[in-house]
Formats: C-alpha cells, sequence, structure tokens
C-alpha cells in the first residue's frame, strides 16, 4: 500500500513541479535554508555541550588556561601568531591568565554564513576557549573569563587581526562588547636604551616627545635678528609645531601639493590659508574657499583639484608660531627657495648649494651648547639638528612583532596587571557601530573603496 | 602584597578602533604591498629582492648564489615578513611563463607551467637576469631616493630607476583592499617605440599609440581575440581580454583527427586544464574525445587530444574554448600607484609617467656627474698648479712642521683649497715623471669636456629626451625579441550553436506542452509493421499533440494566449529517448504567471515569403511576414496586440495563398482567402476575421490549401457534451472576410458548444479531454461523415455535469517510413 501511494504521489509531485518550476524552487531554497539553520544549530551545540560534558579537557589543546577557577578574576589574551603565543605563556601569570595562540588570519565572520563560521577550526577554539556558545546562544553566565584581551603585533597585518576579532566578538558575541568584557592590550613601541638605562614606550606621540626631551638637552636655540633668545619652553613649543608642520608636510606632499608653492601664495596678513590646489589648462591656482572652486571648476570642467585636508591644522600651528613672531615660512630655508630647481640627491647637494650661497644668505637661527654653534637656515634644520642629538648616545628598537620581545619583557610591558595600559572596548553608538562593520567588512567592495578614499589622509604611520 | 594595581585602563569606541586599524592596515597594503608603483612596475617585495640581489653582487656575470641566501638578506635587511612569500616572489621573477622578462635567471628547478612547485630554497640558486641590470643602473649615482628601512640602521631605494619599461613589459598583478590591479606584459619593442613616439610628440592620441602597441603580449603566446577590450583597456585603463590557446587540428591519414594545442593562455596551468579536460570526457559533457595525451617536452608545450573518426574537430575545439581555459578572459585594470596613491591610468599615463621618472633619472645622474668631475677638476687643478712649481711646493712642505702646517703653508703660498692641498701632500712621486704629467694635462681636458657635456644636458631638455630615448632604443636593441602573443581579429563569438552538429530531429509536443527531442535517425532503428512503439510516454491524461521534424538548428515560435512570442531553439529542447516524457516547455521559456502556450511554430529560415496568420478569440486574424519574427529576444516579443479579454487562439505558417476557415463555440465558421488580409507589422491589431454574435469566439483557426479537398481532408468538430461531427470542406463555401460566416455544427442543449475543429484524414485519431481528466481516443473513420448542420454522433459519454475541454490530432505513433 505504502508504495503504491508513495509512487503515485511521486508521479504526481514530479508532475507538478515539472510544470510549476517556480513553485518548486521556492521549496528547495527553503529546504536549503532550513538544512543550513539545522546544522548551524547543531555545531552550535555541540560547542557548548561538548564542553559541560568533558569539563576542561574538551577545550582546545592550544589554550593554556589559568588555574583559578573564578571567571571574574581570570584573564584570556588571544594572541596572534605561534611565535608570540609561546613567549606570552612563559610571560604570564599562570594563576588567572589564560593564553589562547591563533594562527594567521581568522575568518572574516561578516561575508560568511553561520555554518561556514562553525566549521572554522580557529574560530571553534576561541568559541571553545570562552566557553558561553555562539550566536543565539550565547549566553554570558558560562563565560569562562572576564576579561578577554586582544593582543596582536604593532604591524598592519596585526592591525587587521584585530578588526577580525573584533568582528567576531561584535557579530557573534555581541555580550562581551556590551558588558565591557573585551580589551586591547597595548605591547610598547619603541624600546629607548640610554647607557644601561632601559625604557619602553607606547604610543608614538610619547617617542616624539621622548625624543624631543633628550635632543633638547642643553641645547640654547636664538633667533639672530634681534638676537632674541628662546627660553626652554619656547624652543619646546616651536619643535612641536615644527613636528606637525612636517607631518602635514609629508600629507601634502603625498597628495602631489607643493608646499614650496604654498606658502608662497598665503598670505602672512590674513593668516588664510588655500584650501584647494586646481589645475585649469595647466595652470596651478591656490583657491581658498568651496565658492572659488566652483567658480574654476564651472569655468573649465576638465580642472583638477586636490584638497588640502590639513588646512585647519596649518592654521593652527601657523597661530602658535605667530605667537612666538615667526611663521611656517620659517620651516624651510630661503635658499632653496630662490635656488632654480635642481632635481640633485636631497641632502648633499642643499648641503652643498648652501655653501656656496653662504655669504649671500644669513643664518636665520643659531643653536648652542656650552662648546660648540651651529647656524642654521630654518626650523626643518633645527628639528633635524635636535633629532640627531636626540640618537647620539641611544639605542632606539621599534617593536613589530610581539615575537620580538624576550617573554619576561612581555611580561613586564603587556601582561603585567601591575604596569600595564589596556584599552577598555566600548560600545556606544550602535548604529554607526552596525555602518562600519558592514561597510568595513561586509561584501560590497564599492562603499569600502569610498570610505577609503575619505579617510585615506587621516592615516598616519604607514608600515611598509 | 596589597599593593593597589597601577594598571591604566583607556576606553576606546569599538568603531573607532574598527576605523583606525582597519585604515592602517587597508593604506599599507595599497600603498605597500600590493600594487606596483607607476615608475619601475615594481611592488615593495620586488624592488627589495632586487635591491638585495645588487647589494649581494649578484650581476649577471657573476657566479649564482643560493636562493636562501638572497631570501635571508631580503628578510633582514628590508622585509619583515614571511620567507614563503619572499621566495614564492624571486620564483615568480625568474618563471619565463610567469614574466614576459624574466628579471632573475635561475638555476635549478623553479616550477612549471603545470604547477609544479619549484625546489626548496636550500636548492636552488639565483642571480640577476641580463635585463635586470637596466633596472638598476646608475642607482649609485643618487638618481633615486632612499629611505630607512624597518630598523632604521639601512637605506632601501624608493624605487628603481628603470631604464627598463618594467611596468608595460612584465604587468603586474595583485590584490589590495577595495581595489586591486592587474595589467598584462607587453612587447618590450612596442613599449620603446611607443615611449620614444611619445616624446616626439607629447600631444599624441591613444588611438595613435594602440597602432605602435599592437596589445599585450603574454610570455605563453597564445592569442588574444578581439581588439575592443585591447582598444578599451589602453583608452580607460580597464578592458576584458579574451585569450585563447593556439590550437591546430591535425588530420590523420587514418582518418582519425587530433586536436594539438602548443601555447596556453597566460597563467594557465596545464595539468589543470587537461584534467579539466578528461572531466568533461568522464562526464560525457563532451563527446567524440578518444585520448588525451600531454606530449610537452624539452621544445615545449604540445597537448594531444585524439578524436573518433565521426566527429568534426572544430565542434570539439569550440566547444573546449567554451568551457575549459582553453580560452580565459583577462580582464585589466591598470592600477598603479602614481605619489604613493593608487590610479586607474591609461596607456599614455603610463607611458608619461614612466618617461617622466626617466627624465629625473637622468637629470639627477647627469647632476651627480658633473658633481664628481667638478671636484675632480678641482683636484687636477691643484695638481697642475703643484706640477708647474714643483720645487717651491717641496720647498714648502719641507718647511712645514707638521702635516696640518703644511697644508696651511700651501693653501696660503698658492691659493689652494683644503682638498686641492691635501691631494698635493698625498701626490706620489711617480706623478712627477714626463709621462703622468701629460696624463694629468690629459685627464683635466678631458673632464672640462665632459663637464661642458654635462652642464649643457642639464641645461636641455631636448638633450635629456634624446638620451632617454638613446637608452631606450639600445635596450631594445639589446633584449627585444619578437612577439609572442597573436592579435587575432574580432573573433568569432563561439555560440551554442557552434558546439552543435547540424542534424535533423523529432520534436514531440504534449497536450500539457511537454517537449522532448530525438533524432530521427533514433526513430529509423526502429522496426516496421505493427502498432510501432509510442513516440512519447506521457501522463495518463496527457496525450502527443504535435510531431514534427526540425533540424537541430532551426526556431520554435512559441506564441502564448497573450500574443507575446518567444524562440527557442530546436537544440535547447532536452534530447530524450523515446520512453521519456520530456520537460515541460515552462522550464525552457521565462513565461509570465498568468500566460499559456498557445501554439507552436517551427521555423527553419526566416524567409520573406512565408506568412504566419494568427486568430484571436475575438475574431480577429492577422497576417505577418516570418522575417519579422527573426531577432529573437531572450523575453520575447509582441507577436500581435491583443484587446483587453482577448486572446490568441491559434498561429499557423502560410506561404500567402492558402485559405483560413475559423470557428467560432456556437457552432458559426468562416472560410475565406488568405488573400483578404494584407500582412501587417508584428505588432499590430490585425483586422476583423467574423464578425461573432453576443456570447460567441473563436475556437480554433484552420489553415489550409485550396485544393484541401482532393487530399480527403475533412473538418472534424467536437462539442462540450462530447459530441463530434465530420464534414467534408467543399461543404464550407469561399466567403468573404468579416463576414458571419454560416452554420458548422448546430448547437443544442443535446450537444452543447463547440470546443474545437480541426482537419483530419481517413486514417487519424483523435483524442478528446474532458474537465475531470477523462480521456477519448478514437479513429476518425468512426465518426460519420455527415452534412454541415447536422449535430454529429457521441463521441463520449460524460458524467453529470463533466465536459470536454479540448481535442486534437493524435500524432500518430507509428512510423511510416
Amino acid at each position: 500500500m505504502e508504495g503504491l501511494v508513495s509512487s503515485s504521489t511521486l508521479e504526481a509531485l514530479n508532475a507538478f513541479f515539472e510544470e510549476n518550476p517556480s513553485v518548486g524552487n521556492q521549496i528547495v531554497d527553503k529546504v536549503i535554508t532550513a538544512s543550513r539553520a539545522r546544522e548551524a544549530a547543531r555545531k552550535a551545540r555541540e560547542l557548548t555541550r561538548r564542553k559541560g560534558a568533558l569539563e576542561s579537557s574538551g577545550l582546545p589543546g592550544k589554550l593554556a588556561d589559568c588555574s583559578e577557577k573564578d571567571p571574574s578574576l581570570c584573564e584570556l589574551y588571544l594572541v596572534e601568531g605561534d611565535s608570540a603565543g609561546g613567549s606570552a605563556k612563559q610571560g604570564r601569570d599562570r594563576t588567572f591568565q589564560a593564553i589562547l595562540p591563533l594562527k594567521g588570519k581568522i575568518l572574516n565572520v561578516e561575508k560568511s554564513r553561520l555554518d561556514k563560521i562553525l566549521s572554522n577550526e580557529e574560530i571553534r577554539t576561541i568559541i571553545t576557549a570562552l566557553g558561553a556558545g555562539v550566536g543565539d546562544d550565547f549566553n554570558i553566565e558560562k563565560l569562562r573569563y572576564h576579561k578577554i584581551i586582544i593582543m596582536c603585533d604593532a604591524d598592519v597585518d596585526g592591525s587587521h587581526i584585530r578588526t577580525l576579532l573584533l568582528t567576531l566578538l561584535y557579530r557573534q558575541m555581541r555580550p562581551l562588547i556590551d558588558g565591557g568584557y573585551v580589551y586591547i592590550a597595548q605591547p610598547p613601541l619603541y624600546k629607548i636604551k640610554r647607557g644601561k638605562r632601559e625604557e619602553y614606550i607606547e604610543t608614538e606621540e610619547e617617542m616624539s616627545e621622548i625624543v624631543l626631551e633628550l635632543g633638547m638637552e642643553g641645547l640654547r636655540l636664538i633667533r639672530c635678528k634681534g638676537k632674541q633668545r628662546y627660553t626652554n619652553t619656547q624652543f619646546r613649543d616651536i619643535l612641536n609645531a615644527s613636528i606637525e608642520l612636517q607631518r602635514a608636510i609629508e600629507i601634502m606632499t603625498k597628495r602631489g601639493v607643493d608646499f614650496q608653492k604654498y606658502i608662497e601664495i598665503y598670505d602672512q596678513k590674513t593668516r588664510k590659508m588655500p584650501l584647494y590646489i586646481v589645475k585649469v589648462e595647466g595652470v596651478t591656482q591656490f583657491v581658498y574657499d568651496d565658492k572659488e572652486l566652483s567658480k574654476l571648476t564651472t569655468k573649465d570642467e576638465e580642472a583638477q583639484y586636490t584638497e588640502i585636508f590639513v588646512k585647519e591644522e596649518l592654521e593652527n600651528i601657523e597661530g602658535r608660531l605667530h605667537k612666538l613672531d615667526l611663521s611656517i615660512k620659517d620651516f624651510i630655508s630661503e635658499t632653496v627657495a630662490e635656488e632654480p630647481k635642481v632635481v640633485g640627491a636631497k641632502k648633499k647637494s642643499t648641503k652643498k648649494q648652501r655653501a656656496e650661497k653662504k655669504p649671500v644668505l644669513k643664518a636665520k637661527f643659531v643653536i648652542e651648547n656650552e662648546n660648540d654653534k651651529h647656524e642654521l637656515f630654518s626650523l626643518q634644520e633645527v628639528l633635524e639638528l635636535v633629532r640627531m642629538q636626540a640618537k647620539k648616545g641611544i639605542q632606539i628598537q621599534r617593536y613589530k612583532g610581539l615575537g620580538e620581545m624576550n617573554p619576561q619583557q612581555l611580561w613586564e610591558t603587556t601582561m603585567d596587571p601591575e604596569h600595564r595600559t589596556i584599552l577598555k572596548v566600548m560600545l556606544e553608538d550602535v548604529v554607526e557601530t552596525e555602518g562600519i562593520f558592514s561597510v568595513l567588512m561586509g561584501d560590497e567592495v564599492a562603499p569600502r573603496r569610498e570610505f577609503i578614499e575619505t579617510f585615506a589622509h587621516e592615516v598616519k604611520d604607514l608600515d611598509i | 602584597m596589597n599593593l593597589v594595581a597601577k594598571e591604566k585602563i583607556v576606553p576606546v569606541y569599538i568603531e573607532e578602533e574598527m576605523k583606525k586599524s582597519y585604515l592602517s592596515y587597508s593604506m599599507s597594503v595599497i600603498v605597500g604591498r600590493a600594487l606596483p608603483d607607476v615608475r619601475d612596475g615594481l611592488k615593495p617585495v620586488h624592488r627589495r629582492v632586487l635591491y638585495a640581489m645588487k647589494e649581494l653582487g649578484l650581476e649577471h656575470s657573476k657566479p649564482y648564489k643560493k636562493s636562501a641566501r638572497i631570501v635571508g638578506e631580503v628578510l633582514g635587511k628590508y622585509h619583515p615578513h614571511g620567507d614563503v612569500a619572499v621566495y614564492d616572489t624571486l620564483v615568480r621573477m625568474v618563471q619565463d611563463f610567469s614574466l614576459r622578462y624574466p628579471l632573475v635567471d635561475g638555476q635549478g628547478n623553479f616550477g612549471s607551467i603545470d604547477g609544479d612547485s619549484p625546489a626548496a630554497m636550500r636548492y636552488t640558486e639565483a642571480r640577476m637576469a641580463a635585463v635586470t641590470a637596466e633596472m638598476l643602473k646608475d642607482i649609485d649615482k643618487e638618481t633615486v631616493d632612499f629611505s630607512p628601512n624597518f630598523d632604521a640602521t639601512l637605506e632601501e631605494p624608493d624605487v628603481l630607476p628603470a631604464a627598463l619599461p618594467n611596468l608595460l613589459v612584465n604587468g603586474s598583478s595583485g590584490i589590495a583592499v577595495g581595489m586591486a590591479t592587474n595589467m598584462p606584459p607587453h612587447n618590450l619593442g612596442e613599449i620603446v617605440d611607443a615611449t620614444v613616439y611619445l616624446i616626439d610628440n607629447p600631444e599624441v592620441d591613444i588611438k595613435e599609440l594602440n597602432k605602435i602597441v599592437k596589445g599585450p603580449d603574454f610570455p605563453t603566446g597564445g592569442i588574444i581575440c578581439g581588439r575592443d577590450g585591447i582598444k578599451e583597456a589602453y583608452a580607460t585603463g580597464r578592458g576584458k581580454l579574451t585569450v585563447r590557446a593556439k590550437g591546430s587540428i591535425e588530420r590523420q591519414k587514418s582518418s582519425k583527427d587530433c586536436i594539438v594545442i602548443t601555447e596556453l593562455p597566460y597563467q594557465v596551468n596545464k595539468a589543470n586544464l587537461i584534467e579539466a579536460v578528461a572531466a568533461l570526457v568522464q562526464d560525457k559533457k563532451v563527446e567524440g574525445i578518444v585520448d588525451i595525451r600531454d606530449e610537452s617536452d624539452k621544445d615545449g608545450i604540445r597537448i594531444v587530444i585524439e578524436l573518433r573518426r565521426d566527429v568534426e574537430p572544430q565542434i570539439v575545439l569550440n566547444y573546449l574554448y567554451k568551457h575549459t581555459q582553453l580560452e580565459t578572459t583577462f580582464g585589466i585594470i591598470n592600477l598603479a600607484l602614481v605619489n604613493n596613491s593608487p590610479r586607474i591610468l591609461n596607456l599614455k599615463h603610463i607611458l608619461s609617467y614612466f618617461v617622466d621618472h626617466r627624465r629625473v633619472i637622468v637629470r639627477r645622474r647627469t647632476q651627480f656627474d658633473l658633481d664628481r668631475a667638478l671636484r675632480r677638476a678641482h683636484i687636477l687643478e691643484g695638481l697642475r698648479i703643484a706640477i708647474n712649481a714643483i720645487d717651491k711646493i717641496i720647498k714648502t712642505i719641507r718647511e712645514a712642521k707638521s702635516v696640518p702646517a703644511a697644508k696651511a703653508a700651501l693653501m696660503k703660498n698658492f691659493d689652494l683649497s683644503e682638498t686641492q692641498a691635501q691631494a698635493i701632500l698625498e701626490m706620489q712621486l711617480q706623478r712627477l715623471t714626463a709621462l703622468e704629467r701629460s696624463k694629468i694635462e690629459e685627464e683635466y681636458n678631458a673632464l672640462l669636456k665632459d663637464i661642458d657635456n654635462y652642464r649643457s644636458i642639464l641645461a636641455s631638455e631636448k638633450k635629456i629626451e634624446e638620451i632617454i630615448k638613446d637608452e631606450l632604443l639600445e635596450i631594445k636593441k639589446k633584449y627585444d625579441n619578437p612577439r609572442r602573443t597573436e592579435i587575432a581579429g574580432k573573433a568569432e563569438e563561439i555560440e551554442i550553436e557552434d558546439l552543435i552538429a547540424e542534424e535533423d530531429m523529432a520534436i514531440t509536443i504534449s497536450n500539457s506542452g511537454y517537449v522532448k527531442r530525438l533524432a530521427v535517425s533514433a526513430y529509423r532503428k526502429q522496426k516496421r509493421g505493427g502498432r510501432g512503439v509510442s513516440a512519447m510516454t506521457t501522463h495518463e491524461e496527457d496525450f502527443v499533440k504535435q510531431l514534427f521534424v526540425a533540424s537541430s538548428k532551426d526556431y520554435l515560435l512559441i506564441f502564448s494566449n497573450k500574443g507575446i512570442v518567444r524562440w527557442l531553439k530546436v537544440y535547447e529542447i532536452p534530447v530524450a529517448s523515446k520512453n521519456a516524457k520530456g520537460k515541460n516547455i515552462i522550464n525552457l521559456l521565462s513565461i509570465g504567471k498568468d500566460e499559456q502556450i498557445s501554439s507552436i511554430v517551427a521555423v527553419k529560415d526566416f524567409t520573406e515569403d512565408q506568412f504566419v496568420v494568427m486568430a484571436t478569440a475575438k475574431g480577429n486574424v492577422k497576417k505577418t511576414k516570418l522575417s519579422a519574427f527573426s531577432n529573437p529576444r531572450k523575453a520575447g516579443i509582441v507577436g500581435m496586440t491583443l484587446d483587453k479579454n482577448d486572446w490568441l487562439i491559434g498561429t499557423e505558417l502560410s506561404r500567402g495563398k492558402h485559405e483560413i476557415l475559423l470557428a467560432t463555440r456556437e457552432g458559426k465558421s468562416l472560410r475565406f482567402p488568405e488573400k483578404n488580409i494584407r500582412d501587417m507589422g508584428r505588432s499590430a491589431r490585425g483586422v476583423r476575421g467574423i464578425r461573432l454574435g453576443a456570447k460567441d469566439e473563436v475556437v480554433s483557426m484552420l489553415v489550409f490549401p485550396p485544393d484541401v479537398d482532393k487530399t480527403g481532408s475533412t473538418l472534424l468538430s467536437v462539442t462540450a457534451l462530447g459530441f463530434a461531427k465530420r464534414s467534408e470542406f467543399n461543404e464550407y463555401r469561399l466567403q468573404s472576410r468579416g463576414g458571419k460566416g454560416i452554420i458548422n455544427v448546430k448547437v443544442t442543449d443535446r450537444n452543447g458548444v463547440v470546443v474545437g475543429a480541426l482537419p483530419v484524414g481517413e486514417k487519424d485519431e483523435i483524442m478528446a479531454i474532458t474537465k475531470s481528466g477523462m480521456i477519448v481516443r478514437c479513429s476518425v473513420n468512426d465518426v460519420r461523415q455527415t452534412g454541415r448542420s447536422a449535430q454529429g454522433v457521441r463521441l463520449i459519454t460524460l458524467k453529470q455535469g463533466d465536459k470536454v475541454t479540448s481535442v486534437a490530432n493524435v500524432v500518430s505513433s507509428k512510423d511510416d517510413e
């Protein structure tokens, strides 16, 4: 009987689906979606159940767990790479710090379906180690560590891995972010060795601060015009402004703006800087605001223009220099400006040209200490000299990978709760955050590209 | 230990952190990893490998060194990343199937086009290729800027002097974030010529450059099909190329033909390709391949595909082009870094940036030479003074207490500079011989000439350009080799048609829309006599309505009740065995929800002398030239514009001299000559065919030759309550179009309205289906021939409330041949 029913049903259904393909397709789609969901749910259940059933022996082998059982005291370090994982294991305090080394770049969960996410070995390891499940089944009560610390190298790949991990945590374990359980470790960027003293530096700002500090020691800056002698604080201010200016110039040069020409056009009285550079019919022009720009671009449709994003910064710097009776024009020496532009090897030829011009041009600044005196022609040179001075007798080591540090160093600088600095990941603007994740990590390329183009100028340190 | 933790916890917002981290990653990848610089065409890792090799002294004339040493040098000094990545880079620069002009000369196994991996770096050895010297030439003359390496202990070049237009000749490919680059390699000779031409004619437009640079030139040869993609890529920076393997057909005496592949498209892995072909054969996707042999050897690539006797080699080759990597698409994206920001570049941009770069290099090199010559001349001037006054000089030196004193005295007494004085002090006594003295004189004069020369170069843009041109032409002379990739005109797009052999097909269409096709030859193989074999298995209440023979490349015009025509090529109908049901035609067409197939017409050629005759339920008829239907569109086109509440009931082909008969529900009929309808445009509404009564509608249209009576054909009509009636055609007199017509069937309460009328022969069989799915099949003979206005005989006894819904001529399943 059953055979008859099923064979005739089959025949009728066959005919029906043959004649109504759209209904058939819909049913098949539904079946596929349902099966994917089932599969994902099964995997998620398995991950949580396995932990409960087998206790800690179900934990991934790579995890170096801690001996403390109270989750509120425990920390889990997600470490980039096996090489750093090793030193983290040796350098940690095993009572409350657990280490989970991750290999390579983890899967981008924004682009993958849940079942694929759960098939990924690296991600399963993380889920199992945290012990609280994933997705809708996430149960914060079961969380095994109340501090989850992402520890990546201080290079660009480290940044990438950090974004991938944050995407995983945000998309699949959202309560972790909401509850403020996620932290980012801050390994030092530099080590400075001066004689026997060692110092770790965490940020670029700190670094340049220290370099100036060291460089200025024992030096005095005198302005030739009027023999004005700057105080140490003034000297410091000048240097700080010069550093910022240098960075701004770098950004401009990268975008093909010639700083030399830019300041020629700048009007020292109004202290207003041009906002755009426009190329109209092969002639380069500087423009101060949008109105003028639209005037020019409507005249010549093919006009190419570049926005000077650092305009405000430049104006700010100019304001500060102005208080010291200086201007950004003092940043570069005038000799170069008058010389017909000769493309020679950067440093040597400029020095040489200067040597030739010496009798014509007077030095603007003098830097002196007890037994030496330097005549200088621009703030740029002042800055250079201070930097040179700073580098004398100290050893600077730039850390790129965590693996460069000894376990002991890693503990002292990054992991020791007594001394470390960690960043606590907070969620404030959910709408903004959602947007950022889907633009940066999502499937569509166009918005990402747009994002990169919009913010490209904000990137300060490129690491190649 | 009750210390308060001094831990610093700094809050960061997740979106800020994401933004910052992602930006620094993506920008670094864009600027410093995945994209080449427009000037030297190298990504940082390539540049670092080449520079490290130069620092290791691995010129082409020097012996090879172990790859591991090079990789170590690159890693330790410039490139703090994985060793595998660096070795892979090195390997690629060796492979003559990856680079058009390999930059590294390798010793050992560097992999093959089959995708075999190279030997480990501890085995292989490498040195620079001869052409690489051009990339690095003059780098020691302060021609390029240097930047500190990752730990600021060494310096590395930002760009190489690159006398070779490397970006164009070797191409590049890379995926960054949000953007990617894919540039094909080119022929050096063509690029050099184009560059020289551009220098001479800065205003040249891209079309003219395109005449010199014919197109990409892949190291693996192959054929680029179509120039449009090339033109577009050169003009806009983006374009698509179709690249085909070079294959020839070798006719053998044994009449078994072979396809021989001798060149592959760029970046196609030969082993994978052969596997893919084999898989197609195994899955029976392609017929007629007997054997595939890879006969490649030291002389080059040779893949032999042996074919069965009876297949057309071109069709198999076409199929392979279409379905394997024997044909690939190369999507060009000319994205490169200009001033460290990524830009899409057209051909002229790329060339001009290269020329600009060369200008800078030549200028800086000349400046360097000039400076050096000036310094030397300065010293020589000092030496000349010394030689001319040698006795005084010696005296001065002898009187001096110390070296500094001697120097000071020299400077003072002879008006010498410090460097000159130093040089004199260091002078060897052998310099004082007559021969040496004249040498100094000669050198000095030569230097003066050089200095003049350098100065004149620096003063003249023209001279710099001449130098650039000369150097380029020199490079062309040394390294150019003939183009490998052939550029063929607009390739014949391979249509599916080219893959299908012309063959007669029997197409069967069932009443409920199942279609299939079968080669006519398959029917012939049956035995004759008896009842024959059924041509199609159908569902119980279905039957074969139409069977016709058409060539596999013929069209089926499928008309829906809404007057839309769709096309189906005969080969698009699935081939099925004679017992199969086939596929429902809905699956083959994109058909609207409430649309139904009304009629199907098979067409071989869309000739001018054939017409499509159509009729609607509301009595409109229309005639349109068949040629009006010759431009297929996937979604279909309007075959006839219909009024609201009207629908198409029938379509037939005619030659313009036929006659038409319309039969209505209420038993009326009108026979008129086809000539009465003038031919109209495709989307016309048509003209009145028959004037209908209030509730009447046309149910059938018949098209037949005027001499229909002589063929023994009769007109059979079937009514809703199961009656059938048959009359001779000559009972229906020829009238003119637009009239009310004459009675066909007397419609009464007993027999019901007419559901269909059709021409039948004496030996035909008809089938009628009822609303409840009852079906009756009977021989035409069983329906007695009667006069025109008869009510007819009972065909089927119906249950209460059941009605006949349609009737059709059963296509005889017997093969009459």
